[in-house]
């Protein structure tokens, strides 16, 4: 598979969203220390489907993701971009072709032992691993 | 001892360094795509690539699609990239991560050994 191939698939512009609404109510949840189903009261619905939108498998009706938007006091800005100009404007790697390299190049031995992130306490227990 | 070296993954395009290991000429993210070829998991191997560039981009996952699976003790961090049916595993390196190896969910536990397995051989080639 290429670069184009998975920009215009819909599974990657479909997690893209899931993804984006799982960090903005993620983010709104913790600011405001909220547990799920403090969250589920604020927004009026049931905490599984607070559950399913942190897991990040949100897959509803427009109509529900406009809301959740709006209730969290974003308006949600939808632009439709061609493929092309998107790979060009966002893609620092090239868009060609396969990642199979029929000459792979050797390992260089740049791997430290020491490269691992280290995290403190709180860090550890938070629920969102970002690296 | 097989030769190892690693590319990076051109398929996604992110902040975070993410390379595949290459064993004998052979990459590891390239052979688990071309495994799912003819199956109804292609679509899964999208969404987990997505995942993969979204926490490049340095942004976060829900725990349900990426989790930290180094053991105790292990200096060399190890991850776990999830859809409903399959896994690939990576670890870190200095400026991003290493696809180690891809799999299905049903295979896991024989994927886990195989998968420290191939970390310890390539962090021996590396000494």
């Amino acid at each position: 598979m290429n670069r184009k191939e998975l920009i215009k698939s819909e599974e990657y512009w479909t997690a893209q969203i899931q993804l984006n609404l799982f960090e903005l109510i993620e983010n709104y949840r913790k600011k405001n220390n909220l547990s799920k189903t403090e969250l589920a009261a604020h927004l009026g619905v049931t905490k599984s489907y607070v559950t399913q939108i942190l897991n990040g498998d949100f897959d509803h009706k427009m109509s529900k993701l406009i809301g959740l938007a709006l209730a969290f006091g974003k308006v949600p800005v939808l632009k439709f971009i061609d493929v092309e100009t998107y790979i060009e404007q966002n893609d620092s790697i090239g868009a060609k072709g396969s990642s199979v390299n029929s000459n792979p190049p050797q390992l260089k031995k740049t791997f430290k032992k020491t490269g691992s992130v280290k995290r403190n306490t709180k860090d550890r227990k938070a629920s969102l691993i970002r690296d | 001892m097989p030769k190892f070296a690693t590319e990076r993954i051109k398929v996604i395009s992110c902040r975070q360094e993410f390379d595949q290991l290459f064993i004998d000429g052979a990459g590891q993210l390239d052979i688990f795509e071309n495994d799912l070829k003819g199956t109804t998991y292609q679509s899964e191997f999208k969404t987990l690539l997505t995942y993969m560039e979204y926490l490049g981009n340095n942004k976060s996952l829900p725990k349900t699609k990426f989790r930290d699976i180094t053991p105790k003790g292990e200096k060399i961090k190890e991850y776990e990239f999830k859809s409903k049916h399959l896994r690939i595993y990576a670890i870190q390196k200095p400026k991003g991560k290493i696809i180690i190896l891809g799999g299905y969910k049903t295979n896991q536990d024989k994927d886990f050994i195989k998968f420290r397995s191939l970390k310890r051989l390539l962090l021996i080639s590396l000494k």
